[in-house]
């Protein structure tokens, strides 16, 4: 028998996958609060260009980010895939546009890699680790380091 | 003759039968009706009194309601609000390119129509449209759109490139600075808690807050005409 020995401390950790121009991204599930078709996202005169606008989650106004340009790729329109995702962070709450939700992941923690270090690109500092599975790489997002401190306390204020 | 007495007999009879039958009908009338005269007044009373006791413990507790909500309300209504904004308001909502704006309609002077008139004077700001003559004054048109990139020193989006001519100006207090617009939509009443309000900022002061059911920007006209009679005075 080929057992491995489980180190009580290699937690598992569920992540919630998406794609973004081909690639695939993950966040931790509990970081998400809930996947939205995307609805009508209202621009707002005067923000940032990495927000897409604002809309109505059942009364609340929730900003949404503009996530391929966030990460530096190509503009995109949305489609019957797209997705908004409702993520959780330093007591804000902020929805990400992605080109589509994938699945739920369970992956050990000894199993996600450091971020390689590929440059010194804004997008990068995104990055919380990655996991290789048979030739196929899962990106992890750092929800918490999409948005600087100011730019949270600027979603905020939307 | 002898018909006429006996008529007369029992006429007599009868109407005496009549008168006893009456008085012995009377008698318990007259027993019970006082009695039941002073339950039914009592019993009205004390309705009346319960009714009346129910109808101020409701209003008490109705004016109790309408007092707590107010002060939630209240409590939920930031301290920076502007003045009109802490009570229900009537707000003009409008299109400027692709964006839908609100603006108190207390700090709104008049919507004006006459669109072809705009005179471009040599050397504007792109946040100028021109100026049009209204009732003898001069009216600065402004383009909102290149107005909030040039503040916010944000890109102006595409929406704002292809910004179609204005259809009408809305013309703000005082009404030396106009609004372009494509369409004015409507008038409605917005109650302070209908507003997701913004606080303690200092980036794009010049608008106070989301109207939450039309998901649309509510304009702070007093602020804005601040930042453009100081860039107007400093031009």
């Amino acid at each position: 028998m080929n057992q491995k020995a489980v180190n009580p401390q290699d937690e598992v950790l569920q992540w919630v996958t998406f794609k973004l121009e081909g690639e695939a991204y993950g966040i931790n599930v509990m970081q998400v609060q809930e996947v939205l078709r995307v609805s009508e996202i209202t621009p707002v005169p005067g923000a940032p260009a990495y927000i897409l606008g604002i809309i109505n989650l059942r009364g609340n106004v929730v900003t949404v980010l503009d996530t391929r340009m966030r990460f530096g790729l190509s503009v995109y329109e949305t489609d019957d895939a797209s997705r908004v995702v409702i993520v959780e962070s330093k007591g804000n709450v902020l929805g990400i546009l992605v080109d589509s939700v994938a699945e739920v992941v369970y992956l050990r923690s000894s199993e996600i890699e450091t971020a390689p270090n590929v440059g010194n690109d804004e997008s990068s500092k995104y990055i919380q680790g990655v996991y290789s599975n048979e030739g196929n790489l899962l990106i992890l997002v750092d929800v918490n380091k999409l948005l600087s401190n100011d730019e949270w306390q600027e979603v905020a204020e939307f | 003759m002898n018909d006429k007495k006996e008529r007369g007999l029992a006429t007599q009879e009868k109407a005496l039968t009549q008168y006893l039958d009456s008085l012995l009908m009377e008698i318990p009338e007259a027993t019970f009706d006082e009695p039941v005269t002073e339950l039914k007044t009592s019993a009205e009373n004390i309705a009346e009194v319960v009714v009346e006791q129910r109808v101020t413990e409701v209003s008490d507790t109705a004016a109790d309601i309408i007092h707590q909500s107010a002060a939630v309300e209240a409590a939920n209504v930031a301290n920076d609000t502007p003045v009109w904004g802490k009570r229900p308001f009537k707000a003009l909502f409008f299109n400027v390119g692709e964006i839908t704006l609100a603006a108190p309609l207390e700090k709104l002077g008049g919507i004006l129509t006459e669109c072809d008139e705009i005179k471009v004077i040599p050397g504007n700001t792109a946040r100028y449209l021109g100026v049009i003559l209204h009732r003898g004054q001069t009216v600065r048109v402004i383009n909102f759109e290149h107005l909030v990139a040039e503040l916010s020193g944000e890109p102006l989006s595409s929406a704002g490139d292809a910004l179609l001519p204005p259809n009408r100006i809305v013309l703000i207090e005082g009404g030396s600075i106009g609004i372009a617009c494509r369409h004015v939509d409507e008038v409605e009443t917005v109650g302070p808690t209908d507003i997701r309000w913004r606080s303690g900022t200092t980036k794009r002061p010049w608008y106070c807050g989301i109207v939450v059911a039309k998901m649309c920007a509510l304009l702070d006209i007093d602020v804005l005409l601040t930042i453009l009679n100081e860039e107007h005075a400093h031009g």
